[in-house]
């Protein structure tokens, strides 16, 4: 588990770092896990060392959003009158993006078949 | 007397970890006892039960976030900590890239487009518009991107919270609608539309659909980081 923990934060920090020095609008964990990406491909041997406490952190991830959600306390004032605009933006947003990448994903998936599909189909004809 | 011991109480670490850690076993347990039925959100339960008692016994954000701040902090090694699913589950990603990249590019844009359309139709302040357009990234994305175009960080992180706590509460019952079942698509549009909510919910259900949100996540942030800049360029040259 500490072990664990020194290299996640050793790769964000490395992270921090790069969106710093970079200036991109990326924030450091996310680079952080694109670098510890790159390395588990480099060296998959490290993957046994960290795989099971990385895992089980990741089960854990809801609790680490509390405290921040609890913070809508404070931005109460400054929404005066305009709750009903933030709400059904954010539902109709959400459903609408859910909605279109779902089918766009799954048009593509079914063509793909499809197209494995008659591959299939035409090799007995060539033999 | 009981001042005495309270007060101090209320201003040290161990009070702002005791009282999440306090909750979410509470609330963690009723979800678990709803089988991790989706209304039964960790998140947004834990939320209506802190505010209200913070507010009852006066304790201010800033005090609650003394200790809380523990919690969040590890937000940043457990993203990082995505990579290890994702290096696991590589081949299978491989083998839907073509698919995962065209439901990044039409979830992305519809994201981000329609919620800016959305709120300026509903009279909407700018500030609120900026804020709330990168709402679907996660959140040191949304509240930087908004920050530097005249946003308020803390409007963009009641939008990104807002998403994925209703995301996660309407996913299920969206993709039973529209027939979606495979769980690349489902675990991936879960991270595309509610980020970081919807990679933990999505660890609740099973490791393939949490890796697939994980991806979506953080797929549909820098796409977002790069979008939003455009569309807020768009939204001031037509309203």
């Amino acid at each position: 588990m500490l072990l664990t923990l020194a290299v996640l934060c050793f790769f964000q920090a490395l992270g921090e770092w790069v969106s710093v020095l970079s200036g991109l609008p990326i924030p450091g964990p996310v680079l952080g896990m694109v670098f510890l990406f790159i390395t588990l491909l480099l060296e998959p041997r490290l993957s046994h060392h960290i795989a099971a406490p990385a895992e089980k952190l990741l089960k854990s991830m809801m609790i680490m959003f509390i405290p921040v959600c609890v913070g809508i306390m404070t931005s109460y004032t400054l929404l005066k009158g305009q709750w009903l605009a933030l709400v059904v933006a954010i539902v109709i947003s959400t459903v609408l993006a859910m909605v279109v990448g779902a089918l766009v994903m799954q048009k593509v998936m079914k063509r793909l078949e499809k197209q494995a599909h008659d591959r299939q189909k035409v090799v007995p004809d060539v033999e | 007397m009981l001042n005495e011991f309270w007060l101090p109480f209320t201003k040290t670490p161990l009070f702002g970890i005791l009282l999440t850690l306090l909750v979410y076993a509470l609330v963690a347990w009723l979800a678990k006892k709803s089988r991790f039925h989706p209304l039964v959100n960790p998140v947004a339960l834990s939320v209506a039960l802190i505010v209200p008692f913070l507010v009852y016994t006066n304790v201010a954000y800033e005090d609650y976030m003394v200790g809380a701040q523990y919690i969040s902090f590890l937000l940043g090694p457990a993203t990082v900590a995505l990579a290890v699913p994702l290096a696991r589950q590589l081949e299978h990603v491989k083998k839907a890239w073509l698919p995962l990249v065209c439901g990044l590019l039409a979830g992305s844009l519809v994201a981000v487009l329609s919620v800016v359309l959305v709120a300026a139709l509903l009279g909407a302040e700018d500030v609120l518009i900026i804020s709330l357009a990168p709402k679907s990234a996660t959140m040191p994305i949304a509240m930087g991107v908004s920050e530097k175009l005249g946003g308020l960080a803390s409007l963009a992180a009641v939008g990104v919270m807002g998403t994925g706590v209703f995301g996660v509460m309407t996913a299920r019952y969206i993709f039973k609608i529209i027939h979606i079942e495979s769980p690349e698509i489902r675990g991936f549009m879960l991270g595309l539309t509610a980020h970081g909510i919807g990679v933990a919910r999505g660890f609740q259900i099973s490791n393939e659909i949490g890796t697939f949100a994980g991806l979506g996540m953080s797929l549909n942030g820098l796409l977002t980081a790069f979008l939003v800049p455009v569309v807020v360029a768009m939204h001031f040259f037509l309203f």
